[in-house]
């Protein structure tokens, strides 16, 4: 059979979007940044990339994590003094930030995204 | 308005058949075929007690319903009683293939954790929400399976000219199924050639005429229609019970 | 609209031919293939292989877009009545797929012309239907874990494609009834 021009050029084409997904979906399987949140009643996970408001209960009372934008905070706890609102946002795999008095921790795990040079997770 | 007519089914089982008895023992072939009759007359009982058109709307109502239902534990009482209706209405019913799909549904939806985390193996957590997500797909693709398999029935017939054309198209299916010639992988183009010139060629297709006992209009209607009614009940309660 | 009978003896006479029997026929061969791809065993069972669509693929040059299209919508129809699956999620992903498998048939056919085949226009149809498909399978069943099968089921996709449109292409050059049904007089 006589195989014409566009064939050829729709062949290729389509095998390039298909190599160019795999390459894209199996390289960074997995290392999509998540949200672990960890307090005395447990552990919850979150992806990074979905904007929620997640309340943890602690001794103290309920803090609350929120994930905006792809960066988390502490938006409020109900600790003294306020130091982990205090700390702003993390948004890099290996960043925490932690309500000690209300043993609260949060902490973005993953490989994707820019992991910084300080941190040490593997 | 055209009968799909008996073409459809017998169309369907031959074709069933043909890829079924292969290598099995007699035995088995023999408990196949039994349970095959067993569906086929609880069929018939079926569809002569629901009239083929008000199945499909109540089918649609809920379907819709069961879609929506906000509530998990509804939802999965609900999947039962459309289990119980697609067995009593003589459809083939594999639980297997529904576990595993499900099982299958459900593991895609715990590959991105989400939620409390209930379990871990490992570096694998798997979270509360996400296993939620999971059954509910779950749930909610298979329940809609089983619905349409409860409430389309062969024997339905479709409106106007297309209906016309689908009921022909499986006038014609039975004769590809019927077709006594040889496919032979060494003559592939001439063979097929010569099954749809013979397809094609013979004698004008009688279109199916209306086939199967008369349904009881009334009781059937009635209880389509209950059906219906219960569905939308149903999703009205688990929509209030989550408020 | 009744064809004449015929015998081996005489030559075809030339003949209309009748749109709605020829998209029934065709229908009928694509619910004879679907029953084939259902026999074959698949991981997903309810993402479609393409096989049911070389009805499909081969009336792109002999139906007109109107037939062309309710030769698509009666493939659905009519599999989702047999299979009594015509108000699940498995109707909307055969109805999906084939729809944008047969628009993308259509133009690939009208806007390829001489220099396209049925190989590119069933690899193109092909890999369309099965992107849709996973986009779907995404939304409604299987969330992000939907992308990882992707590049397997686009890649079987773009195979299953480039074997049908050889054969259609092949096929369609030496077949008597495809003369036909074409409104040639050839036999």
């Amino acid at each position: 059979m006589r195989v014409k021009s566009l064939d050829v050029v729709i062949l290729l084409a389509c095998a390039a979007g298909i190599l160019f997904s795999a390459a894209r979906v199996y390289g960074s399987a997995s290392s999509e940044p998540s949200v672990s949140i960890s307090g005395k009643g447990g552990e919850w996970v979150y992806p990074l990339k979905q904007d929620r408001k997640v309340e943890v209960e602690g001794p103290l009372g309920a803090t609350i994590v929120e994930i905006t934008d792809g960066k988390v905070r502490i938006e409020d706890s109900p600790c003294p003094n306020k130091t982990c609102v205090a700390a702003g946002a993390i948004s890099r795999p290996g960043q925490w930030v932690a309500c000690l008095p209300n043993a609260v921790m949060v902490r973005i795990d993953g490989s994707g995204g820019k992991a910084g040079v300080d941190a040490g997770t593997y | 308005m055209r009968d799909l007519g008996p073409g459809a089914r017998r169309g369907a089982e031959s074709a069933g058949a043909s890829a079924a008895g292969d290598a099995s023992p007699a035995s088995r072939d023999a408990a196949k075929a039994r349970r095959r009759e067993a569906r086929a007359r609880r069929a018939e009982r079926y569809d002569s007690l629901f009239p083929a058109w008000s199945l499909a709307l109540s089918g649609a109502v809920c379907s819709v319903a069961y879609l929506f239902q906000p509530h998990m534990a509804l939802k999965a009482a609900l999947f039962v009683l459309v289990l119980a209706a697609a067995l009593s209405s003589g459809k083939k019913v594999s639980l297997l293939a529904t576990v595993l799909v499900s099982a299958g549904i459900v593991a895609a939806n715990l590959l991105v954790p989400v939620g409390r985390v209930i379990w871990q193996l490992g570096a694998f957590r798997v979270t509360e929400t996400a296993l939620l997500e999971g059954l509910d797909k779950a749930l909610t693709f298979e329940g809609l399976i089983y619905i349409s398999k409860a409430s389309i029935r062969p024997g339905l017939r479709l409106p106007g000219r297309f209906g016309f054309i689908v009921s022909r198209a499986f006038v014609y299916y039975d004769r590809i199924v019927e077709y006594k010639g040889r496919i032979r992988a060494a003559y592939l183009f001439e063979d097929i050639d010569a099954l749809m010139l013979a397809t094609w060629e013979a004698a004008v297709p009688t279109d199916a005429t209306a086939g199967g006992k008369k349904p009881k209009a009334a009781l059937g209607k009635a209880l389509a229609f209950g059906a219906a009614t219960l569905s939308l009940a149903i999703l009205a309660a688990g929509s209030l019970l989550l408020r | 609209m009744p064809e004449p009978t015929e015998t081996a003896d005489r030559p075809p006479a030339p003949r209309r031919v009748d749109k709605a029997d020829l998209t029934a026929l065709l229908g009928a061969f694509c619910f004879f293939l679907s029953a084939i791809e259902y026999m074959i065993p698949k991981p997903l069972p309810f993402m479609r292989l393409g096989i049911a669509n070389l009805p499909i693929l081969i009336a792109v040059d002999i139906l007109p877009l109107p037939w062309f299209l309710v030769l698509a919508l009666v493939k659905v129809v009519g599999m989702s009545v047999i299979s009594g699956s015509l108000f699940s999620y498995i109707a909307l992903f055969s109805l999906a797929g084939t729809l944008v498998a047969a628009l993308t048939m259509w133009l690939a056919r009208k806007a390829g012309g001489r220099h396209i085949s049925f190989l590119g226009v069933s690899v193109l149809g092909a890999t369309a239907s099965n992107a849709v498909q996973v986009f779907l399978a995404n939304k409604v069943v299987f969330g992000e874990a939907a992308w990882l099968i992707a590049p397997v089921f686009l890649a079987m996709g773009l195979a299953t494609g480039a074997v049908l449109g050889a054969f259609a292409e092949r096929f369609v050059a030496r077949s008597a009834w495809y003369a036909r049904a074409s409104g040639r007089t050839d036999a």
